[in-house]
This record gives C-alpha cells, sequence and structure tokens, in this order.
C-alpha cells in the first residue's frame, strides 16, 4: 500500500531520514515507534506529500506522492501532532467541510457525517462549536475529520495524546474497527502499550533510520516457529537447569533455582509433549506459561540490538514474519 | 457543489446579525447624508461618502481579511489540514479570496450602489467606469496580499505572519492613489496610443487585479506541493516592463527590464527559503540529471537573475538605448561607461545573491536578510567612504565599481567580485552541506 525507496530528508545541519526503504502492507495497522527526533513526525509528512525529500521515492496505492500529491489526498487521511480546528464553526460543520474538501460527493455528505460521528461518539455534540469542546472531543474531531472520506490509508501522530484512559481505549476499538473495514493506518505514539492492543506491525526508527519492521504475532502461536517460555517450580530445585538443557528445542536465557526463561522451538503438541517430559522427569512445575514480547520490549530489543551494533539483519525492506530471534 | 472553502467562509463570516447590521447601518449613514445635505450647504456629496466607506470597507478590512484567510490558517494549525485536502489550486485560491472578504464585498456592493444613484443624480459622467476601477482595485489588494503572503510563508519572516504584508499593501496603494486622482480628467498615450484616462486606469486595474489573481493561484500551487515550474515570474518580468516602457513608447524597454528585473531578483531572494538542505535538494536533483525536478523546486529568483543578465547582454551588444533614467552619480558623464553598466549591474547582483546565500547557508545564522544588508552597505556604503576620507581614492573604487569612469575597468572589478563571492560561496558549501 505504501513503498518508500531510499528516502532521505534533510533540515540544515540535519539529517531526519537516512536512505528509508520500506513496504507498508495493505489492511496493516504499523504503530510507528521511535525516540523524540528519530524521524517519526517527517517520515509521515513526507508519505503525506507534506514535505520534499531530498531523494527517494514515495508511492501510495501506486501513486507518486511527489507527483499526484492532490490524488494521494483523495484516499488518504492524516492527522498532525499539531492539529487545529476551526473553533468557531460546529462539529457538523468541520465535518461537513472535511467531505467535501477531500472530494466526497455532495449527495453521501450527511450520511458520512452521521456515520463518522456515530463512530467516535460526537452525534449528540453535532450542533456544538469547537471552541466549546474538551481536550478529548476535539481529538476526536480532529480524528473524524481525517476518516470521513473513509480513507484506503490514515495516518496519525499521536493520536491518543491528551486524553483520557476512556477515551483511548474506544480509540483504540476505532482503529481496529477501521483496519477490520479495510483501512491501512500508520500511527505514531509514544505510548507502546496503547498502540500494542490495535498494531499488526511495527516500525522502529532511530537517528533517522528503519531500526526494525517487522509483523507483530499478537494471534495465534500454534504456527510461531519460536516462542518465550518461563517455567516456574513448586519449589526451589538445585541442578533443574541440566534438565532443561538436555531438551534439543529449549534454549535458556535467564533462570534461577525456581524458574527459567526459555526460548521454544516448536508447535502446540512439540509444546503439551515438553511439559509432559519435565513433569515425567520429576520437575514440580506450578506453570508453564506463554510469555509473549509486548511492543514495548519489542522495541526496546531493537534499540538494544542497534546500539550492540547488530543492524545487519534488521534493516529490511519488506516486514519479517513472526517474531525475530531474541 | 458549492466550492467548500467558499462556503467555510461564508460560515465563518456571515451571522444574521451581521447580515441585517450592515445594510442597516449603511443606510443610515447615508440617510443622515442625504437629510444633511437636503438641509445644509457644504457637507461632502453622497457618492464621495459611498466612495470613502467602500476604501474603508473593502479597500481597508477587506485587505485584512484577506491576509487573515492565510495567516490564521497557519496560526491555528489549520494549515495542513486544508493542504492534505483534494481542492484545487483555483478553487482554494477563489474559496479564500472572495470567501474571507465575502462580508466586506455585501457591504462593499451596498456602498457602491449609494454611489451609483448618487452619482446619476448628479450627472456625474464614466459612473460604471470610475465603480469598476475601485472594485478592481480592492480585488488587486486582496489577491496581492494573498499571494505575498501565501509566498513568504515559504521564509522565515515573521513580519508576515504579524499581518506586515497587509499595511504594506495598504500604504502602498494609499501612497499611490493620490497621483492617479491629480490626472483624472486628462488623456494618456501609451505605446503610441492616446487613451482617456479613466478608462486607462480602469482597464490597467483590471489588468493588475487579473496579475495579483494569478500571482495568487500560483502561489497556492506552490504551497499545496503542485509541481510548480517557475516560469511565470520572469514573464510578469517581461510583461511588467512592456507596460511601463508603453509611457515612453517604448523607449528604454530594455533598461527597464533590466531595473525590474534586478528589483525583483532582490525581492525574491530575501523573500524565498534558502537554506542549505533547500538548495542540497536542488543539487541532489541536478546530480541526479533530474532537470524536471530541479526546476520545480528551483526557487524563483534564478530566473530574474537570468534575465537580468539576458537583458544585460542584450543592452552590451544589441543595442544603444539610452536611460529612460538619470544617474546618481559621474558615470553619466561617459557614454563608454553606460554601454558597460548593464552588465557590471548583473554581476553585482550575481555577488549579492551569493553573499545572500552565504549568511543563508550557514546553520546559525537566523537573521539572513538583515546580515547580508548590512555587509552589502559596508561593502558599497562604508568601506569606499572609509577609503575616501582617507584619501585612497583608488581603493574606494575597488570596493564601488559603478563610480569609474572606464568601462572595462569597472566590469572587471564587478567581475571579480562577483568570482570572490562565488568561492566564498562554495567554501561555505563544502564547509556545511551533509553528504549524500
Amino acid at each position: 500500500m505504501i513503498k518508500i525507496s531510499g528516502l532521505t530528508f534533510d533540515y540544515p545541519g540535519h539529517r531526519a531520514l537516512h536512505q528509508v526503504s520500506l513496504q507498508v502492507e495493505a489492511g496493516s495497522v504499523t504503530a510507528l515507534v521511535g525516540s523524540n527526533g528519530a524521524g517519526k513526525t517527517t517520515l509521515m509528512r513526507c508519505i503525506a506529500g507534506l514535505e520534499t525529500p531530498l531523494s527517494g521515492s514515495i508511492s501510495v496505492a501506486g501513486l507518486d506522492v511527489l507527483e499526484q500529491p492532490r490524488e494521494v489526498h483523495r484516499i488518504m487521511g492524516y492527522l498532525s501532532d499539531f492539529y487545529g480546528l476551526y473553533q468557531a464553526l460546529t462539529v457538523a460543520q468541520c465535518f461537513e467541510y472535511a467531505a467535501a474538501a477531500q472530494g466526497l460527493p455532495a449527495p453521501s455528505i450527511p450520511q458520512a457525517i452521521q456515520t463518522t460521528a456515530r463512530q467516535l461518539g460526537l452525534t449528540d455534540r453535532l450542533q456544538q462549536t469547537c471552541d466549546k469542546l474538551s481536550r478529548g472531543l476535539r481529538q476526536r474531531v480532529a480524528i473524524g475529520q481525517a476518516i470521513i472520506h473513509a480513507p484506503q490509508i490514515l495516518l496519525l501522530d499521536e493520536p491518543a495524546s491528551g486524553l483520557d484512559p476512556e477515551a483511548r481505549a474506544s480509540l483504540a476499538g476505532l482503529f481496529r474497527q477501521l483496519q477490520a473495514q479495510g483501512m491501512t493506518l500508520l500511527v505514531s505514539s509514544h505510548i507502546l502499550a496503547e498502540l500494542d492492543e490495535y498494531s499488526s506491525h511495527m516500525l522502529a526508527l532511530r537517528d533517522g533510520r528503519v531500526l526494525e519492521y517487522r509483523a507483530l504475532d499478537h494471534g495465534s502461536t500454534a504456527l510461531a516457529p519460536r516462542k518465550s517460555l518461563r517455567i516456574t517450580l513448586a519449589q526451589a530445585t538445585p541442578g533443574w537447569h541440566a534438565q532443561l538443557a538436555a531438551e534439543p528445542a529449549l534454549q535458556i536465557n535467564a533462570g534461577d533455582e525456581r524458574s527459567a526463561d526459555v526460548i521454544f522451538s516448536g508447535d502446540e503438541q512439540a509444546q503439551a509433549a515438553l511439559l509432559a517430559r519435565l513433569i515425567g522427569g520429576g520437575l514440580a512445575i506450578s506453570s508453564f506459561t506463554d510469555q509473549k514480547e509486548n511492543l514495548q520490549q519489542s522495541y526496546l530489543r531493537s534499540v538494544a540490538s542497534y546500539e550492540n551494533g547488530e543492524r545487519g539483519e534488521n534493516n529490511q525492506n519488506t516486514p519479517s514474519n513472526g517474531r525475530s530471534a531474541s | 457543489m458549492i466550492n467548500p472553502e467558499f462556503k467555510r467562509n461564508l460560515w465563518l463570516q456571515f451571522s444574521l446579525h451581521r447580515l441585517i447590521a450592515m445594510p442597516a447601518i449603511l443606510g443610515l449613514i447615508f440617510f443622515a447624508l442625504s437629510i444633511a445635505n437636503n438641509n445644509f450647504l457644504g457637507v461632502v456629496a453622497l457618492d464621495s461618502v459611498a466612495l470613502i466607506l467602500f476604501a474603508g470597507i473593502v479597500c481597508l478590512w477587506g485587505t485584512r481579511n484577506a491576509s487573515s484567510a492565510v495567516i490564521e490558517e497557519i496560526r491555528d494549525k489549520t494549515w495542513d489540514q486544508q493542504r492534505m485536502s483534494a481542492l484545487d489550486p483555483w478553487t482554494m485560491t477563489w474559496g479564500k479570496l472572495f470567501g474571507a472578504t465575502a462580508f466586506n464585498w455585501y457591504g462593499g456592493v451596498l456602498c457602491l450602489a449609494a454611489f451609483v444613484i448618487a452619482a446619476l443624480a448628479r450627472e456625474r459622467s464614466m459612473i460604471l467606469v470610475d465603480s469598476l476601477t475601485l472594485a478592481a482595485l480592492a480585488i488587486l489588494m486582496h489577491a496581492a496580499t494573498m499571494a505575498l503572503n501565501l509566498h513568504l510563508m515559504r521564509s522565515d519572516l515573521r513580519a508576515a505572519q504579524r499581518g506586515g504584508v497587509t499595511w504594506a499593501v495598504v500604504l502602498l496603494a494609499f501612497v499611490l492613489t493620490p497621483s492617479f486622482r491629480s490626472q483624472i480628467d486628462s488623456s494618456i498615450v501609451w505605446w503610441g496610443q492616446m487613451f482617456y484616462y479613466r478608462s486607462f486606469l480602469a482597464a490597467s486595474m483590471i489588468f493588475f487585479a487579473a496579475i495579483a489573481i494569478f500571482a495568487a493561484w500560483r502561489s497556492m500551487r506552490s504551497a499545496l506541493q503542485i509541481a510548480t515550474i517557475p516560469w511565470a515570474w520572469p514573464l510578469a518580468c517581461c510583461v511588467l516592463a512592456a507596460y511601463g516602457a508603453g509611457f515612453s513608447d517604448g523607449a528604454g524597454l530594455l533598461w527597464i527590464a533590466l531595473m525590474l528585473a534586478l528589483a525583483m531578483t532582490y525581492a525574491a531572494l530575501f523573500s524565498e527559503k534558502n537554506d542549505i538542505a533547500f538548495w542540497q535538494r536542488i543539487v541532489a536533483r541536478a546530480k541526479a540529471g533530474n532537470w524536471h525536478g530541479l526546476l520545480r523546486n528551483l526557487p524563483i529568483w534564478p530566473t530574474t537573475l537570468a534575465l537580468s543578465f539576458c537583458f544585460a547582454l542584450l543592452l552590451q551588444f544589441g543595442g544603444d538605448q539610452a536611460l529612460p533614467f538619470g544617474l546618481p552619480f559621474r558615470l553619466s558623464a561617459t557614454v563608454a561607461g553606460i554601454s558597460f553598466l548593464a552588465m557590471t549591474l548583473a554581476l553585482m547582483l550575481l555577488r549579492d545573491c551569493c553573499v545572500y546565500l552565504f549568511f543563508a547557508f550557514s546553520f546559525k545564522s537566523k537573521r539572513v536578510g538583515a546580515t547580508t544588508v548590512l555587509y552589502l552597505a559596508i561593502i558599497n556604503g562604508l568601506l569606499p567612504f572609509l577609503c575616501n576620507v582617507m584619501g585612497l581614492n583608488v581603493l574606494s573604487l575597488l570596493f564601488m565599481p559603478l563610480h569609474i569612469g572606464s568601462g572595462w575597468v569597472m566590469l572587471s572589478i564587478a567581475a571579480l567580485h562577483a568570482v570572490l563571492a562565488l568561492a566564498l560561496l562554495g567554501w561555505r558549501w563544502r564547509q556545511q552541506a551533509l553528504r549524500a
């Protein structure tokens, strides 16, 4: 859906993006993560056609962003991190303007306003002017303006900043709903736990470079070739790690006399067989749990890997499937 | 479907209160004046008051609103949303131009109607032409303000964000207006043809209003990231030169064109984005042989700089055109010097552009325009003056070559200045440009 090739962007005296290349799959929700100044906003603005890069190309749904920015805007929604609203207009007028400005045909605009208001819980606020709205409601109006024309791609820069926990939860629900409708989302946020709820992919940036771009394994682990497990015993058992080490599909990462974090290679059947063998071997196992890596851990691992100079295989053009090796 | 931008502006501009208040207040003023005219002598004529009110409501207040149409979008952080819309530049331009000023035009049309009625009653001549002239002047002011704001948006000039453009346009209009009014009943010769002055003024105003709208549209194209090759700026220079030369029946056309090209280059240079990252983008396209991309990213000032050299070459080799203006320095006495003056001026312009870029390419420099002006004032004014008062007259000529009687020497020194400035710029580039 989004194809970026050799994208380099400079600010005076500072290279914000270094030869960024990647392909974002249609229908995915990509969490764009990175520290301040990593290049997240610049990347989004380049994809949105709001900035001209030094070199490189960006195409969205087959359209060249630099050549046909207005055509791209018809199929794209963008919420800037520093957005503004027309204070004197009502929510309905804001939505009507956004819909018409994005080229929605006049007869379908009233329906689009109602649908968007319903999606964002703004139906009873349609006649209220924006200057009377709370920060959270203003954020929802801004998101509504970005999605009212049902874009194929939605770029959101810090969409949840300033929202209360309840509003964040409903926003996550909205993003899942939009993804289910086939929309491709690229969402930047510093709150990784929140991104974790709805992201299917992670794009980590550091100093304007792609640290890692890969699919996240939120779904069934049945097909995952490698998974992280934590095995805990009912009581301390010295030397039990030797028993674990004897298992060829296990690799011990950390542990003590009562617990161990291991990487297991195998499917669900092999996992069940492993548990049976360990219990059969006399270990009093009190818990045997799948340790899913969350986005925060995944990102920090990417950063650690980058800082250790192990960037070779992570700088990839297309997302890898499943979890990359720890 | 109605232009969404125009409609949005109408929502903002009109309310029931405003809709009623404008005709009510204007009606009250005209009613009071007509009673005063009936009862007292020496009261200002109704048609004149209508014109003054038109100037206030449409030309002054309207220009401020036209300026706000762009500035407020940036200030309220809604500009990105507009740039992300699918509206084409023309729709956006006229939507803003006539939408942001719609309420002013509502009052303005009422004033013009009052003017026509009062003027007809007084059997005043050329009512329609005068109305057209005023309406065109208002559109010219609105469109010029919008074009300038859109253009300055690309630079870091904070004066533009504070509404400085509005005041500049209004000031210019009010400085120039009295000189037009003084010749109101005369005739004028333009390119050998005689025109009635008021008709010519109306036609000129409509012509300039059209140019201003065109400029606003071109600036909007750039603001909306639409690929725009900078041909309109040099074309405007040629058209304005042709218009200006018409008053002297074509005499001095090339000199007028050269002076306009010089002025337009300076104006654009000091008002455009020229940081090193921006120029690296252009150089990257040149290195890749992407000439179309290069032209699309090029600022407008190099086009009139190139045009200056074209006009200078034509003046140097092609013609013996007399200067259409007097010279403030001793060069006016030497015919040989005049034939080299054009190329010398073009080379000095090149030098000044290099000096500007030298400061613009620094990461630390924030007031590039002011710094450049300061250093150019030192080179062109302070240093030659210092040399003169110290009795080093020959040395002073090295700083300010225009005072030299010999054409070749004048040209050589200007060329030396340009080469030194280019070398300095090249050094700064090598120091500051980020490696690919």
